[in-house]
């Protein structure tokens, strides 16, 4: 009986100290529950605008907005999936160089990564295990996530979970919590990392989405963020095929057009200082 | 007696002392001479490494290894389409505006060819939609559209990773508008025989000339096939 109970609490602390071994990889998915969101989310600006112009047609667009006000407000579903409470560490990404040495810089091709990629894993900079792991390609990142069973999140899945504040799902109203995210994204840069888990966790109980380093998604180049354009319309009829945008509101929250004009300005190849990722998995 | 036996170990000494510093300088001829050597290795090394003219520093495409099927449902990785000149672009069948537009680029671009005298060339189109664009469409659309598929390739991809990889790897930015439409940009690679890229467009408002003056520059300095 002793034996059997024993059997048994052993093979459940197994359990965890395997996954933890796997550098908690694995264990501990959040669940994200399903929602809509507005289409704005993962398409911030009409590929015809830039933002001087779309200052100086602000009331022309309040018109047309207000004639058609159901029709240019579209929405998308976000179906429930799961995602990881905190970014990938350096250790884990470590532990996943370790298993997987293709992935090490010395036998990377140049195809899948850039000469940045894995720049602060560097004996010098001495940085902490437990920071995020950064400077990691596209492609890397993928990998890592595929080596557990994961992938990492679409655009529209992490602005969903990073709209929540502490207290409430969809904060993007929230000028306190927009003016936070500013402030740390116009911080200089260190490359003492804080840990992850450290700067805040939302209402799903997810660290640090804003505050520590910005995240790959999956489609990084999903978003069309045109730069100064005057001769607009054949620039772009010969540049995109727009067969309709997916655009229209929030054009407030000039901390979702910082990430994506981020985003928009990457290659799959990008190995960036403060650019990480966590993983996310369907349910 | 005794007198003999000092010089004797006098002799000795000095012929010790000598010995030692024949020795010495023994050693560092030797030390010499292996470093010579080691200045000598950089010009052999070098020697090996740079005879083939078509290693460019470049990475070939080739190198990705995701596995696609062809309009003719054959399974395939993009390496089956080494020793050709190809031209790699992305469309969806559905697509009203821009991918018609892609198909009578390619096809200008097929005509100055044709006037340059190149033969060895391929176009390669891979579709955008992982649900509508299976092979047997994309036969159909070959064939309504009247391409040669000696030289047009359709490929497809039942996996949304493999097609973003691909969007990746040649800098086209889409977006899945979920109605069967996709927003894309018009991007055209030019890959040389061995997958590197040697020329690429990001909009059609361009002299599509080009494609062929970059054949015929690449071909002069490798010995490739026209």
């Amino acid at each position: 009986m002793k034996l059997s109970i024993s059997l048994i609490l052993f093979l459940i602390f197994s359990k965890n100290i395997f996954s933890f071994s796997q550098a908690n990889s694995q264990g501990n998915l959040i669940v994200i529950p399903s929602g809509e969101v507005l289409a704005s989310w993962i398409s911030p600006l009409n590929p015809k605008f830039t933002l001087q112009q779309v200052s100086s047609q602000k009331s022309k667009k309040d018109k047309r907005e207000n004639k058609n006000k159901n029709e240019s407000i579209k929405k998308v579903k976000v179906k429930s999936f799961r995602i990881m409470p905190k970014a990938v560490t350096i250790k884990e990404f470590k532990y996943f160089l370790e298993k997987n040495p293709q992935w090490k810089k010395e036998n990377i091709s140049k195809l899948y990564a850039d000469e940045s990629y894995l720049e602060l894993l560097s004996d010098e900079l001495k940085i902490k295990e437990e920071a995020p792991m950064t400077a990691v390609s596209w492609y890397a990142a993928r990998a890592y996530c595929e080596n557990f069973g994961m992938r990492l999140p679409t655009t529209l899945e992490w602005e969903y979970v990073g709209a929540a504040s502490e207290k409430i799902a969809d904060a993007n109203k929230d000028e306190t919590f927009l003016k936070r995210i500013l402030e740390w994204y116009g911080e200089p840069r260190t490359n003492n990392f804080k840990p992850v888990g450290s700067i805040y966790k939302n209402l799903y109980g997810v660290w640090d989405m804003h505050g520590l380093v910005w995240e790959w998604v999956e489609d990084f180049n999903s978003t069309f963020v045109t730069g100064e354009s005057r001769e607009d319309s054949s620039l772009n009829k010969n540049m995109f095929c727009g067969a309709s945008a997916l655009s229209g509101a929030d054009k407030e929250n000039y901390a979702s057009f910082m990430r994506f004009a981020f985003r928009s300005a990457l290659k799959g190849t990008s190995s960036v200082w403060n650019l990480g990722f966590r993983c996310a998995k369907d349910l | 007696m005794v007198k003999n036996q000092n010089n004797d170990n006098e002799n000795k000494g000095e012929h010790m002392k000598m010995k030692v510093e024949i020795h010495k300088i023994q050693r560092i001829q030797y030390i010499l001479t292996i470093l010579c050597c080691f200045l000598l290795v950089p010009f052999y090394v070098k020697a090996n490494v740079s005879v083939n003219v078509n290693v460019k520093n470049s990475v070939s495409l080739y190198e990705n290894k995701s596995e696609w099927q062809t309009q003719e449902s054959d399974i395939l990785k993009l390496e089956k389409f080494k020793g050709s000149y190809v031209v790699i672009g992305m469309i969806y069948t559905n697509c009203a505006y821009a991918c018609p537009l892609t198909i009578s680029k390619l096809q200008e671009i097929e005509k100055n060819f044709k006037i340059e005298k190149i033969q060895n060339y391929k176009f390669l189109l891979a579709t955008f939609d992982t649900k509508k664009d299976k092979p047997e469409h994309l036969k159909k659309y070959l064939i309504e559209k009247g391409l040669d598929s000696k030289i047009w390739t359709f490929l497809y991809s039942a996996k949304e990773s493999v097609v973003r990889e691909l969007s990746v790897l040649l800098g086209i930015s889409y977006q899945d508008l979920g109605d069967g439409d996709f927003n894309h940009s018009n991007v055209l690679t030019l890959l040389d025989p061995f997958g590197h890229v040697i020329y690429r467009i990001d909009n059609y408002n361009t002299d599509l000339k080009q494609f062929a003056e970059m054949i015929k520059k690449d071909l002069s300095v490798s010995g490739n096939k026209k």
